[in-house]
């Protein structure tokens, strides 16, 4: 890119600017347009684009104390152990939900994946990762159900039994 | 009457302290701001050891390199070590450099599924400053192209963030039922952050009157449609407010703080440099900020 010079006249100065400007809205385009609306720091911005979409989050419990794990589907209610709180340990919960929601197979790197993203915090604990999934509801206008998937401890995990072959339904 | 690239680029337009001064401080932010990331995500990238989804350029280069040692922190360094060389004006490929580096940055945190846009506008800026380093030689080009470059990107960003609801769901987006959605999401992320479910009034007063929530979807949407409006400078005021006004409301409803952002639109909303210049004006000797006009001359 070669500089102007600078005594450029104003108005050739303001050329240059709108032929850059242009530039730029040429790439940003081609970019988002090639790579699913994102290209950071280039982006359609989609964030809750899709209303009333189901969604799925996650939620970490604390059942060191609880001596069998149980892997039905609760209300906010029936959620047993007590609740972990991600930021104070240094974890993303969006980055947890999503760990969890699109990890479409289970398998050892993985579950060593979600051991790693909680460091050195599992020494002497067992947390139980829920993901939650909230819809529409007639009666309940928003439904929000517990789905127990993956128990993990220093050197010890388990999965939802259903998680090796289908997913559990909400 | 002026077209829109006189409103963009008024490069005739002389400048005064107070501008000088406006202009330092919005590019302080920016710098501050980028290196900040470049630590925050940094840091993080320490804890992960897996790619899930692919962002950016990591679609074609594989970042897992960089998981499991300390380049991540190099990374920050190198990062910021740029910003601070170009703020000073030591080399005109300093922001580049950062840019490239920020973005490797973003790459090799957001690997695993989370696809934020807290950052987009702080890198957009930070591309628009690299642009202008090189492309102008002359300070008060370079200058007007960095503002009026982003009040076109962030303008274009906040509409185009608000044809995707009109395409994504049609115009019954503002539908109340919608953010009952929402406010429950991101009770759920305040229940997995701090331990704790609880929605405050705003949220409770949402959830129980529809046409409320209604409303406030409503509002949100057309100001976001309406941002482009930025463009032309009588605009940019009420434009830049109602936009403000939104990520009050995001943050109220949903808890989602967008802070640089919001840091970023107030810089572009007020009449920064005028308020200076009267400043500058009416006080003889004005200690503090008669120091911050000479260093902003000095490194402008």
């Amino acid at each position: 890119m070669a500089a102007s010079s600078g005594s450029a006249s104003p108005r050739t100065a303001q050329r240059r600017a709108v032929r850059l400007l242009a530039a730029v809205f040429v790439v940003y385009g081609l970019l988002v347009a090639t790579h699913l609306g994102e290209f950071w720091p280039f982006s359609i911005y989609p964030m809750f684009s899709q209303g009333g979409n189901p969604w799925s989050r996650a939620l970490v419990m604390d059942v060191t104390d609880e001596p069998v794990v149980r892997w039905d589907t609760l209300r906010v209610e029936e959620l047993w152990g007590t609740p972990y709180p991600l930021l104070p340990n240094g974890i993303d919960p969006i980055d947890l939900a999503n760990f969890v929601s699109k990890t479409q197979t289970w398998d050892e790197a993985r579950v060593t994946g979600l051991q790693r993203m909680f460091y050195d915090q599992l020494e002497g604990r067992r947390l139980l990762v829920y993901r939650v999934n909230g819809r529409l509801h007639d009666t309940e206008r928003v439904q929000v159900r517990y789905v127990p998937y993956v128990l993990i401890g220093a050197d010890t995990s388990a999965l939802h039994p259903a998680l090796t072959s289908a997913l559990p339904a909400d | 009457m002026a077209s829109l690239r006189d409103h963009l680029f008024p490069t005739d337009r002389p400048e005064s302290r107070g501008f000088l001064l406006f202009f330092k401080i919005f590019e302080a932010l920016i710098v501050a701001f980028t290196i900040y990331y470049a630590w925050y995500w940094g840091r993080y990238i320490l804890r992960i050891s897996d790619v899930v989804l692919p962002l950016g350029i990591a679609q074609y280069i594989d970042v897992r390199f960089m998981f499991g040692n300390s380049l991540p922190l190099i990374n920050a360094a190198l990062i910021s070590g740029l910003m601070v060389i170009g703020f000073f004006r030591l080399s005109r490929w300093a922001y580049l450099g950062g840019f490239l580096l920020l973005h490797w940055q973003y790459a090799t945190r957001f690997t695993l599924g989370e696809i934020p846009h807290s950052g987009n506008l702080v890198g957009m800026a930070v591309l628009g400053f690299a642009i202008a380093a090189l492309a102008f030689e002359d300070g008060r080009y370079r200058r007007r192209f960095v503002i009026g470059y982003n009040y076109f990107f962030v303008g274009l960003g906040y509409t185009l963030a608000g044809i995707c609801k009109l395409i994504g769901t049609g115009l019954h987006w503002s539908d109340g039922s919608h953010l009952w959605m929402w406010v429950h999401e991101k009770g759920i992320d305040a229940f997995a952050k701090w331990g704790v479910l609880d929605f405050n009034l705003l949220q409770d007063t949402v959830l129980a009157h529809y046409p409320i929530a209604t409303l406030f979807l409503t509002i949100g949407l057309v100001s976001e449609l309406s941002a482009f409006l930025m463009w032309w400078r009588p605009f940019r005021l009420p434009v830049g407010l109602a936009v403000l006004g939104l990520h009050v409301g995001i943050f109220l409803i949903m808890g989602i703080l967008f802070a640089f952002s919001m840091a970023i639109v107030t810089m572009l909303t007020f009449p920064w440099a005028r308020w200076f210049d009267h400043f500058l004006e009416a006080s003889a000797d004005p200690p503090m900020l008669g120091s911050l006009t000479a260093f902003s001359t000095r490194f402008a």
